[in-house]
């Protein structure tokens, strides 16, 4: 069955999902649930939680394929943004915030956790960090707590110690310069990965 | 919160690490500036670079979505209809007229369960119309034996609307529960004929009774969140929806 859809395009798939092609979600799935799981188990530090917002990113793809634009970014860029975005708002409910800083506090203890340790497998991954650990380093340690910490820009402002404008001012550079830094090293930005 | 101020927000918007009101004063603000929305999906493409895995999703993990798919199918679910206009569905790419036509035939499948009950509706019309210089109308409207009457209805239960349409195309939409529009957005009325979905008219962030007409017979209504000043084609989900067939 998947044959059907192998070499389809994402926009495509969203069209045949919007016909409620399952193949179609099925091909989808494969392409980018290990990005989505990746992005919601790296957030939410819980396999549970996790797999639960892998499942409500595909079935919203699923109900809702119109809500998808291809003319405003990839299929991944678009399931990534509704997996961090519900990984944020689980992680803001403040037991969910607590549980993982005490699972992070454990796993430190026990394994000298390593956040950069655990998706940067390939070499594309490599290619990415590269570009990450060229920013200044106040640009990537924002980016870092905004992104994979689920922290707003006022709690990052805290957490560094900085003024609240500095920090919004230091993501968006550094978002800006990454962008650059990416295509510097080879990799196309808005493509799929 | 002025120009320059919401643009410094751009990226810490685009990893959503902004509160819910800048959040709300974004949205906006990119809904009318295409320079920042550009800004804003170039920034989410980048963090799905640093998202990158090449670690497969967990085994098993399909299987579930996929039992939860029979479980649960597209007609039933949460996720409605696109609604878009007839003017809009020819300028838009051939792919995508297609797969919203499908998806609105299938919100009206799915609305037909929904019964009605027209006694119980004009008990609710009369005490939600009560005061509001349109409420009498909409009660006699209710009264009038060849008007079709249906409940716009969440399936969650936080939108209720009733809605009656007479034989000569006079509508009335008495709102029951309809919370107020975000900052910014306003509500929106819809028919849907067969294949087709048309905008009734733009009803504002915090409606009270409202007239509408409506050429030739509708089969459904539904009400859309939009920005505010509506939208001639729109992608968001219905908030509530109603079958008149």
């Amino acid at each position: 069955m998947r044959d059907d859809f192998a070499d389809s395009s994402d926009a495509s798939l969203v069209v045949a999902i919007g016909r409620y092609r399952q193949d179609a979600l099925a091909e989808a799935y494969r392409r980018h649930a290990g990005a989505v799981h990746g992005l919601a188990r790296r957030l939410l530090q819980d396999q549970a939680l996790a797999e639960e917002v892998v499942q409500e990113v595909f079935l919203r793809l699923w109900n809702n394929p119109e809500r998808f634009d291809p003319d405003r970014g990839t299929l991944r860029s678009y399931l990534l943004a509704h997996t961090h975005g519900r990984s944020v708002d689980l992680l803001r409910a403040e037991g969910a915030r607590r549980a993982r800083e005490e699972r992070e506090a454990r796993q430190t203890a026990e394994s000298g956790y390593d956040l950069e340790h655990e998706v940067w497998d390939l070499a594309t991954a490599d290619r990415v960090r590269g570009a990450l650990g060229r920013l200044p380093d106040g640009e990537r340690r924002a980016i870092e707590l905004a992104y994979f910490g689920g922290y707003t820009y006022r709690d990052v402002a805290v957490l560094l110690a900085e003024p609240e404008g500095t920090i919004k001012g230091r993501i968006r550079s550094g978002l800006k310069r990454l962008r650059a830094e990416l295509l510097a090293a080879g990799i196309r930005i808005g493509e799929p990965a | 919160m002025n120009d320059h101020e919401i643009e410094e927000l751009l990226g810490a918007y685009a990893l959503d690490a902004v509160d819910d009101d800048e959040r709300r004063v974004v949205d906006a603000y990119i809904a009318t500036n295409p320079r920042a929305r550009e800004e804003v999906t170039l920034h989410r493409e980048v963090a799905t670079r640093l998202a990158f895995s090449g670690a497969p999703a967990p085994a098993g993990l399909w299987d579930r979505i996929a039992a939860s798919l029979e479980e649960q199918p597209p007609s039933a679910a949460v996720g409605l209809a696109p609604v878009t206009s007839l003017l809009e569905q020819r300028r838009r790419r051939r792919r995508w007229v297609v797969g919203s036509l499908s998806a609105a035939a299938a919100a009206v499948v799915a609305i037909a369960f929904l019964s009605v009950e027209v006694v119980h509706l004009n008990d609710k019309v009369e005490r939600s119309a009560a005061g509001d210089p349109l409420g009498r109308g909409a009660v006699a409207a209710m009264s009038d034996p060849s008007a079709h009457i249906t409940d716009l209805a969440s399936k969650d239960g936080a939108y209720d609307v009733t809605a009656v349409v007479q034989a000569d195309g006079t509508g009335y939409l008495v709102p029951h529960k309809l919370p107020p529009a975000a900052d910014g957005h306003t509500y929106q009325l819809w028919g849907v004929s067969g294949k087709n979905v048309v905008s009734l008219g733009v009803l504002g962030a915090s409606p009270s009774v409202v007239s509408f007409h409506t050429d030739g017979k509708l089969d459904a209504l539904a009400v859309t969140e939009e920005q505010a000043g509506g939208v001639a084609v729109s992608k968001q989900a219905p908030v509530a929806v109603g079958s008149l067939s």
